[in-house]
């Protein structure tokens, strides 16, 4: 996301831009070519594309009903399951921000030391297989209520996501200049005044990063969704489902395009609060 | 809003290194107080104590006889201006001074900045991001963000470093003049002594947590309180012949009982300096009106001196 435009001065010569425009276009055609080709499949004639001998780079004949199969195959499942992802990644998503704001926001009062040992620990919960821990706790959820509900879905997920975006944050609040936060005390701010006011406006960026990353990783979570969630499944079980049920490449492609679909959709959105960043956030998009 | 300072035997330790040791001091009302240390003597600690950023180990803070220990900063309303400004980034000009107003819910934000705005001339940057502007700039927002609201006190932390040496004059008289036309007490902590010399009242020398003389800068100079005052106030150290301490010119050279071997000679102005060695090895700088060749032996008299106390 916007290639080199804050590359410092000593790089900067006459063909920099090119140099990277050219470093820009290489890289974008490795994630563009397999979205083309899953674009074509998906709603290309499939005589021009999969059942070809020789596919054309570009089919003429376009389809709709891949996707109408697909959808068809599925039926109101395919619906819900779209809304239960969307549902259960917004609250993965959120929760991270708020619980990982704030806890970034107690490590990075902490010495270097002691808040680096506390974020190695905290990322042992993520070296533990998903697989071990979603078991006993679909037991629990089952009598709490939550099994099968996003809020208890997205709850099992932040295991896996609020390490991460910890880390992001505090690295963002690291780079916010401690100074400003006592210019702030001292020009009448509240603790919680500096804390939402002064200090959460200039980590935006990275918060925007840790939102979209934890965003991302719930979207296509698979291990605590098809243990927890089963009955009622987000969109990477079903299409699982379906893919092995049916095993067609078509509305295979057509059900990685609607996933695919969100993810650049939000991506484009918060893009601009990254690139806006007046501080360097420690991961961007 | 202007107010008298009082420390009261202030003491602040982090780990093991006391770092303000059992200070008092009073700063009177409307006096432009300078603290004066080399780096490292506990200078922004002291003001992060006054201000509530810090609080200390033990002691009082008083304003005007009112005590503020353990208050925190935003109930102080105290001002500061960090040597970096510390400016808001993703604020403008405008919304930085606004800010406080807004903070203490005062009302007339607009003409109240406005107002500030002009007394610094910076009316026309208020739409400006603070990153777009220059140094000098970024120093008059910062004191315009200060002034604002009417503070008990202003506390600066070297605000003019940052600046290029040019600016750095011309803000220094302009510090100077607008705390005369306000008339409010500041407390401005510096190491430099041309600061120190140009806005003190008086000048706080502060060495190893401690105000080791409180004066005007005129009286540090010609009547230094202890040897180490001598040597660190003033363009060159003083020159001690046992505990004899003298300055480079309260010397005459030609008659003397003392003599000196020439070293190198320093050209400030149409000043001489002369830098040598007595029979005994000390090293002294002495005035002079013409130079000597290196290795020549001279006789000087010591017009004027300070004893001090066999140490």
């Amino acid at each position: 996301m916007g290639e080199g435009t804050d590359m410092g001065n000593e790089f900067e010569g006459r063909w920099t831009r090119y140099y990277i425009y050219a470093g820009a276009a290489f890289f974008s055609f490795f994630v563009l070519l397999p979205l083309y080709v899953l674009i074509i499949i998906a709603l290309g004639a499939p005589n021009q594309t999969v059942a070809a001998y020789y596919p054309a780079l570009l089919p003429t004949k376009f389809t709709l009903s891949n996707f109408i199969n697909a959808f068809r195959g599925t039926g109101i499942l395919l619906e819900s399951a779209f809304l239960k992802s969307l549902e259960t990644a917004f609250i993965v998503a959120v929760i991270a921000i708020l619980l990982g704001y704030h806890a970034a926001f107690g490590l990075s009062k902490l010495p270097f030391k002691i808040s680096s040992l506390i974020i190695g620990v905290l990322f042992f919960s993520t070296m533990i297989p998903s697989i071990t821990i979603a078991i006993p706790i679909s037991e629990t959820f089952l009598r709490l209520g939550l099994y099968d509900s996003s809020l208890g879905l997205a709850l099992a997920q932040e295991l896996l996501v609020l390490p991460l975006t910890i880390f992001i944050l505090s690295g963002t609040l690291d780079a916010v200049p401690k100074q400003l936060e006592q210019q702030a005390r001292v020009d009448g701010a509240s603790f919680i005044r500096a804390l939402y006011q002064v200090i959460f406006p200039l980590a935006v960026p990275g918060i925007v990063s840790a939102f979209l990353l934890s965003w991302l990783m719930s979207w296509d979570e698979f291990t605590f969704a098809i243990i927890l969630s089963p009955v009622h499944p987000t969109l990477p079980i079903l299409i699982y489902l379906d893919a092995s049920a049916r095993g067609n490449v078509l509305t295979a492609a057509s059900f990685s395009l609607l996933v695919t679909i969100p993810v650049i959709v939000l991506t484009i959105i918060l893009s601009k609060f990254i690139r806006a960043g007046y501080l360097t956030s420690g991961i961007t998009g | 809003m202007t107010s008298k300072l009082e420390l009261i035997n202030v003491t602040k330790s982090y780990g093991k290194t006391e770092v303000i040791r059992d200070m008092s001091l009073a700063v009177e009302t409307g006096e432009f107080f300078v603290v004066l240390g080399p780096s490292g003597t506990g200078k922004s600690t002291l003001l992060k104590l006054i201000v509530g950023i810090e609080q200390p180990d033990d002691g009082k803070i008083l304003i005007d006889g009112k005590d503020v220990t353990g208050l925190p900063p935003n109930k102080r309303n105290m001002a500061m201006v960090f040597q970096n400004y510390a400016l808001y980034p993703n604020l403008n000009v405008y919304q930085n001074i606004a800010f406080p107003l807004k903070m203490h819910r005062r009302r007339n934000i607009d003409s109240n900045v406005r107002s500030v705005a002009s007394k610094l001339n910076i009316e026309d940057i208020l739409k400006k991001k603070v990153t777009q502007i220059s140094g000098g700039q970024q120093q008059r927002v910062a004191l315009a963000r200060a002034m604002v609201r009417n503070p008990t006190l202003f506390l600066m932390d070297e605000p003019l470093s940052n600046l290029d040496a040019r600016v750095r004059y011309s803000a220094r008289s302009e510090l100077k003049k607008l705390q005369e036309d306000l008339n409010e007490t500041f407390l401005f902590v510096t190491h430099d002594q041309k600061e120190a010399e140009a806005l003190g009242d008086r000048v706080g020398i502060l060495h190893k947590g401690r105000f080791e003389q409180v004066a005007p800068y005129k009286e540090l100079y010609e009547y230094p309180g202890t040897p180490w005052i001598g040597d660190f106030v003033g363009d060159f150290p003083m020159n001690f012949i046992g505990n004899l301490g003298f300055r480079p010119e309260w010397t005459s050279i030609g008659e003397g009982v003392y003599s000196v071997t020439v070293d190198t000679f320093e050209t400030i102005g149409d000043i001489f300096f002369l830098h040598g060695t007595t029979e005994d090895g000390t090293g002294l700088i002495l005035k002079s009106i013409k130079k000597y060749e290196p290795g020549e032996i001279l006789k000087f008299s010591v017009t004027r001196s300070r004893t001090f106390p066999e140490l």
